[in-house]
């Protein structure tokens, strides 16, 4: 048992060895909108989408920040789920 | 009070009244009543929802009772974040910097999908109060951490805070004719009505109704001057192509490079594409390590709440944040307009004319030509949401609907930063050091003294901020070296703290000052004393990006500390007890 939570020591490790993986997951594709996808700006300066908008500009003014929201919840539902299915929480 | 104590009535019948005074006051013709009232009864308005979420217990005070839902967190995250400098000049600077401004949009955003993944959802399990609180605990109960961690949060929240008084007094000041001055200290006395009445309780409820008041207000004027720039193709955020490509080649007729030209400019005093990414990467650290920012997480109900909460906070955030590049855009065109006209005629312009007094926009024929060049009108950055309204042609009432939200962006992050304070005053020092064995009550009280304290000391910088240029100056460049202070300071040890049991108290405070020691000096050196920065690869690297540098030399002091010290040895069980505790949701 983990002191105090109700939680058996056997569910604990494989809830936290699969936090610890989606966490690393989460991080990797954070390094998307917060640097990769920025890193190639003197390719995407040079193209034009949505009838004249330059690629580099959309996406650090509008791709990279949806992206973002999106990791947040898709990160919340499924801590949610384990947290019913592992913890019965 | 019987009318406070039902918020379903109360806020709701407070707002209705207040439409019906302004329409009233406005149908009637009478435009200046009609401005005073709605920018006064706005203020109103969020004094009676502090009054309706008054409360009296510690819990309450400090944590707001810790029962705030997903979607009031999440509102109070945004406008607690997004400060009067969000609101007025964040679409300003980008119409300056054109892609160099963009880092600040990246930066202020992203750094909330590390806290919801790394951060959030654990401060709240913690069951601390506060954010030193939470490092004394981590390091085994040694009060060393927690003064240290309060002493930062002092400077880091104290300079912020006065930022915010500036643009309040600037404000109020400019829409109500007053002296700045008066705007600020107007502030503050605002500032202590919210919080005072019921703590973070009362600010919490506050911040959600300011947010959607400035939301609504940042919408109203870009909507409709989206609306006249025919950029609803089908929609402003994606359909700004065409207008983008006229201004660009407007920019090509006068020998400019594009607005959307990358590393034109320095980025606090850097250059190019690695200087702007580390930039942005510094704002993101920063984020997640500024006490304001972390405070809020210890409000929610609980662990599945703080992470949808985080999510909803981004999504709020990025209903202004998306929208302010197109906003950058369209106040661009409209100056591109201008150029290439006789200076005389420029100067007729309805937008010009009427903001060439206040010194937002200056014309100077600097070549004599009688004709206005593109560098012959410069700008401040505050013109573009101010003037937009006149900038498009709009109904005199945009331009006080866009008061309106100035005025609550800035009041909002005011009252959070207020309170971060007020709760380290009372929790962190009064009650940890002074008289731990206060009763409640008392407690409360000491909380509003100390509130009323603090109001009063930074409503006196503001003032003198507002004064004196030099001093001003300092603020500003202190607000954007707080989110350095932040990264190198507290981002890497919370997060050591959370995830890796070896981490001891010895390597918590040598990477605290191994941070303060790398991030301080560069910053004083190159900011203040002019100084060239350090050169990585080819670019300059400014004294922002620099927050990077200062957060690795945290997390590798810390860790290399902790090994040598006996790592997780080091460490009682309870302070094992307490990461462990922290990983699964109550």
């Amino acid at each position: 048992m983990v002191e105090g939570s109700g939680v058996s020591e056997e569910k604990f490790q494989e809830y936290w060895s699969k936090m610890k993986g989606l966490t690393i997951v989460m991080l990797l594709l954070w390094t998307i909108p917060a640097f990769w996808m920025h890193v190639p700006v003197s390719t995407t300066q040079h193209i034009r989408i949505l009838g004249g908008i330059p690629l580099h500009w959309f996406l650090a003014g509008f791709v990279a920040v949806v992206f973002g929201i999106a990791l947040i919840f898709i990160y919340a539902i499924i801590m949610d789920k384990w947290d019913r299915e592992i913890l019965g929480k | 009070m019987g009318v406070f104590d039902e918020p379903k009535i109360a806020i709701p019948a407070i707002f209705l009244i207040y439409f019906i005074v302004v329409g009233a006051l406005a149908a009637a013709g009478n435009t200046g009543a009609a401005s005073a009232v709605a920018v006064f009864g706005s203020v109103i308005i969020y004094v009676v929802v502090a009054l309706v979420m008054r409360a009296a217990t510690t819990e309450a005070f400090y944590v707001a009772g810790r029962d705030i839902g997903a979607l009031p967190i999440g509102s109070s995250i945004a406008s607690n974040w997004m400060s009067g400098a969000s609101f007025v000049s964040m679409a300003g600077a980008i119409a300056i910097l054109g892609y160099d401004g963009l880092p600040y949009i990246i930066g202020w955003t992203l750094g909330y999908v590390i806290a919801a993944v790394l951060i959030a959802p654990f401060v709240r399990r913690s069951g601390t109060f506060t954010v030193p609180e939470f490092i004394e605990t981590r390091a085994a109960n040694w009060p060393v951490a927690r003064l240290i961690a309060v002493l930062m949060l002092f400077v880091v929240s104290f300079t912020y805070l006065v930022a915010q008084l500036v643009a309040t007094g600037v404000i109020i000041g400019r829409f109500l004719g007053i002296h700045a001055v008066v705007g600020a200290m107007l502030g503050s006395l605002l500032v202590i009505l919210f919080a005072g009445t019921g703590g973070w309780r009362s600010v919490v409820w506050v911040q959600v109704t300011q947010y959607w008041v400035l939301i609504t207000a940042y919408w109203i004027g870009f909507l409709l001057a989206a609306a006249k720039a025919g950029i609803f193709k089908p929609w402003p955020h994606i359909g700004y192509g065409g207008l983008l490509a006229s201004l660009e080649a407007r920019e090509t007729a006068f020998g400019l490079p594009h607005f959307t030209m990358p590393f034109k400019t320095a980025f606090a005093g850097g250059t190019n594409l690695l200087n702007w990414l580390l930039g942005a990467l510094a704002l993101m650290l920063g984020t997640v390590g500024l006490p304001h920012v972390l405070s809020q997480f210890y409000l929610v109900k609980d662990v599945r709440t703080a992470r949808y909460g985080v999510g909803w906070g981004l999504t709020f955030i990025g209903l202004l944040y998306l929208t302010a590049p197109v906003y950058a855009i369209l106040a661009r065109y409209a100056f591109s307009q201008a150029w290439g006209m006789p200076i005389e005629q420029a100067k007729q312009i309805g937008w010009i004319q009427k903001w060439l007094p206040t010194g937002l926009v200056k014309v100077n024929d600097l070549n004599g030509n009688g004709i206005l060049d593109p560098k012959e009108l410069a700008f401040h950055k505050d013109i573009v949401v101010i003037g937009m309204p006149d900038m498009w042609g709009l109904a005199w009432w945009v331009a006080v609907v866009v008061a309106v939200g100035g005025l609550a962006a800035a009041l909002s992050t005011a009252n959070g930063l207020m309170m971060v304070m007020t709760v380290g005053a009372t929790r962190d020092i009064y009650k940890r050091f002074i008289n731990p064995n206060v009763s409640e009550e008392r407690e409360v009280w000491i909380g509003r003294a100390m509130l009323v304290i603090l109001a009063v000391i930074s409503a006196l910088a503001g003032a003198r901020a507002i004064q004196d240029p030099t001093f001003s100056k300092y603020v500003a460049l202190l607000v954007g070296w707080a989110f350095v202070f932040a990264s190198s300071l507290f981002t890497p040890s919370i997060i050591l703290g959370i995830f890796w049991k070896g981490l001891n108290r010895y390597g918590i405070v040598a990477g605290m000052v191994a941070g303060l020691l790398v991030s301080f000096p560069y910053i004083a050196g190159v900011g203040l004393m002019g100084m060239s920065p350090i050169v990585i690869a080819g670019s300059k690297i400014g004294t922002i990006a620099w927050g990077v540098v200062g957060f690795l030399v945290h997390l590798i002091v810390a860790v290399v500390v902790s090994l040598a010290t006996g790592a997780e040895k080091a460490n009682p069980p309870e302070t094992i007890e307490f990461v462990d505790r922290m990983k699964i949701p109550e």
